[in-house]
């Protein structure tokens, strides 16, 4: 039990130190060969505790939603849009009067890709995102990706 | 004479050497050993990343899995002279810079049964300018494994029956004592590498406000001395950014000049509350916490209002319609005006989270800022109305 106690205290110190960068989630973009000339890209969002991110469907007038979008390549062909892989956390929101959807610790944004021809190219990738925690919202923001297949 | 005349040419360039204007871009490999691999269900994380932090943003520029035998091996190609970290199986973390080949060994996976936030120190073996950052890691190191052990004794001494021990760590005061320890290694090192690039990644590790005298010194150096090390001058035009503002900003400073649109589209200022005490409130309609904040200062408002006490809310929404729509919805009786730039506002404002809240005395004087709603606001404002009888 002491230990454990004590584990938690070293956390606290540890979010104490950190506190200052204002940066919660690590994004990583990667990519997956899973067939013939056809890739899954993932982006991967590692939340820390007690933020959350917005689901790609979060309705109009609460949140602002994640927002995925890529730069138009002729080689590439995008199949559907992209899943979100993660567990996602929905209630409803009397502040805002909608569904909030979002999600906490990870989530993974997965957008298969087909490509035209048996070349070595390149996706570009943006996401624009906003974070909160039950103490502030830090405002959209963007971040770039070049992921290659 | 020829030989002067060669001579004093050759002088003549020396300190153009010296500036080392030219640096040539090269590929740079990174290689390394973990001894222990993440074990089932984990094995998706063991892999190495490597990123750049360019402000807050964090740029991902390659990645690596590694062998079952836990080697890795990658490649930053066509780079300049720069910090670069690693990530190693999300367990180790480490800076590099990226002027020499590399070896990194660390020890990944904790096998601890009980995993505590405590990484290991990592060596980067491969050139001076690693070795100036695995001193500067092994200071912040040292640093925190001190802050663990005092810790420690601090919570046995608060649970032991012989007062004198916590009387005497309370006199000691070990997290302060520490954090000067810190300070004072830091610094000696920055002071010994003063000269060379690498020298940033110790400036970052310092209160940037308390050292402005030592840093931007070494920063103009620096910019000087290596002018292909865009950083160097990214950094200095940060610290001035936030030197002047810092500045404009603090208690006892008069609010900023603005002037922003209300619902009608008037154009708006602070000059219209002087004599009173405002409550500027940074929020948006789509920041939930923003929102639970609403009822606490429509609370304060009711109560202080009539005893010269005034609020006015900014938004930094982009979309105007959803201003609206969220201005009908919580019904403030106070102005609400809407930022036309949140970037702008953020910056001159130095606030990167809202709710942002601005107290102003009655002479437009700035008394606090806060950022998530304080229950202090309230003391604050009820302290001063209360002290004007």
């Amino acid at each position: 039990m002491k230990k454990i106690l004590f584990s938690s205290f070293l956390l606290l110190v540890v979010n104490v130190l950190f506190a200052q960068i204002q940066d919660p989630v690590n994004w990583t973009a990667t990519s997956k060969k899973i067939a013939d000339k056809t890739y899954e890209i993932h982006l991967i969002a590692n939340i820390e505790d007690g933020w959350h991110i917005y689901s790609q469907t979060t309705p109009a007038g609460g949140p602002i939603p994640t927002n995925i979008s890529f730069t138009k390549n002729p080689l590439l062909v995008l199949q559907g849009t992209a899943k979100e892989v993660g567990k996602l956390e929905q209630h409803n929101e009397p502040l805002f009067g909608v569904d909030v959807k979002q999600f906490s610790d990870k989530v993974d944004f997965v957008q298969v890709v087909k490509v035209k021809a048996s070349v070595k190219t390149s996706m570009s990738v943006s996401v624009e995102f906003m974070v909160c925690n039950d103490r502030q919202c830090l405002p959209p923001t963007t971040k770039k990706f070049t992921v290659a297949l | 004479m020829k030989k002067i005349i060669i001579l004093l040419i050759l002088i003549s360039y020396l300190p153009i050497v010296n500036a080392q204007s030219e640096v040539k871009k090269k590929d740079v490999i990174i290689k390394g050993k973990v001894q222990f691999l993440n074990p089932e269900p984990y094995t998706r994380l063991n892999k190495v990343y490597i990123f750049k932090y360019r402000g807050a943003d964090k740029i991902m520029i390659d990645s690596t899995p590694i062998k079952p035998n836990g080697e890795w091996q990658l490649k930053l190609k066509n780079v300049l002279p720069s910090i670069y970290t690693v990530d190693i199986e999300s367990w180790d973390r480490v800076s590099i810079f990226s002027d020499a080949n590399l070896t990194i060994n660390s020890r990944g996976y904790d096998t601890a049964k009980i995993k505590i936030k405590n990484p290991p120190y990592v060596f980067v073996e491969g050139s001076d300018a690693n070795s100036f950052i695995n001193l500067a890691d092994h200071i912040n190191y040292r640093n925190y494994q001190q802050m663990i052990a005092d810790g420690k004794e601090m919570y046995y001494a608060g649970k032991s029956t012989d007062t004198s021990w916590a009387a005497y760590l309370k006199e000691k005061n070990p997290y302060r004592a520490l954090n000067d320890d810190f300070n004072d290694r830091i610094k000696v090192l920055i002071r010994a590498y003063r000269d060379k690039p690498e020298v940033i990644y110790a400036l970052g590790m310092i209160n940037w406000e308390k050292n402005q005298d030592l840093i931007m010194p070494i920063l103009k150096n620096l910019t000087k001395k290596y002018p292909w090390y865009t950083e160097v001058k990214d950094f200095e035009t940060t610290m001035e950014d936030r030197i002047t503002q810092a500045k404009l900003l603090k208690p006892g400073m008069p609010i900023p000049v603005v002037s922003y649109p209300n619902e009608t589209g008037a154009i708006k200022g602070f000059d219209q509350y002087k004599g009173k005490i405002l409550l500027i409130d940074f929020w948006a309609s789509w920041c939930g916490p923003c929102r639970q904040a609403v009822p606490k200062v429509k609370d304060m408002y009711s109560k202080f209002g009539d005893k010269g006490f005034e609020v006015v809310s900014i938004s930094i929404d982009d979309s105007k319609s959803s201003w609206k729509k969220a201005l009908t919805e919580e019904k403030m009786p106070w102005q609400q005006w809407l930022s036309p730039d949140k970037n702008q506002t953020m910056k001159k404002f130095l606030f990167s989270g809202i709710p942002t809240l601005y107290l102003v005395d009655r002479n437009g004087k700035i008394i606090n800022s806060y950022t998530g709603f304080s229950e202090d606001i309230e003391k604050t404002v009820s302290g001063l109305i209360k002290d004007n009888g």
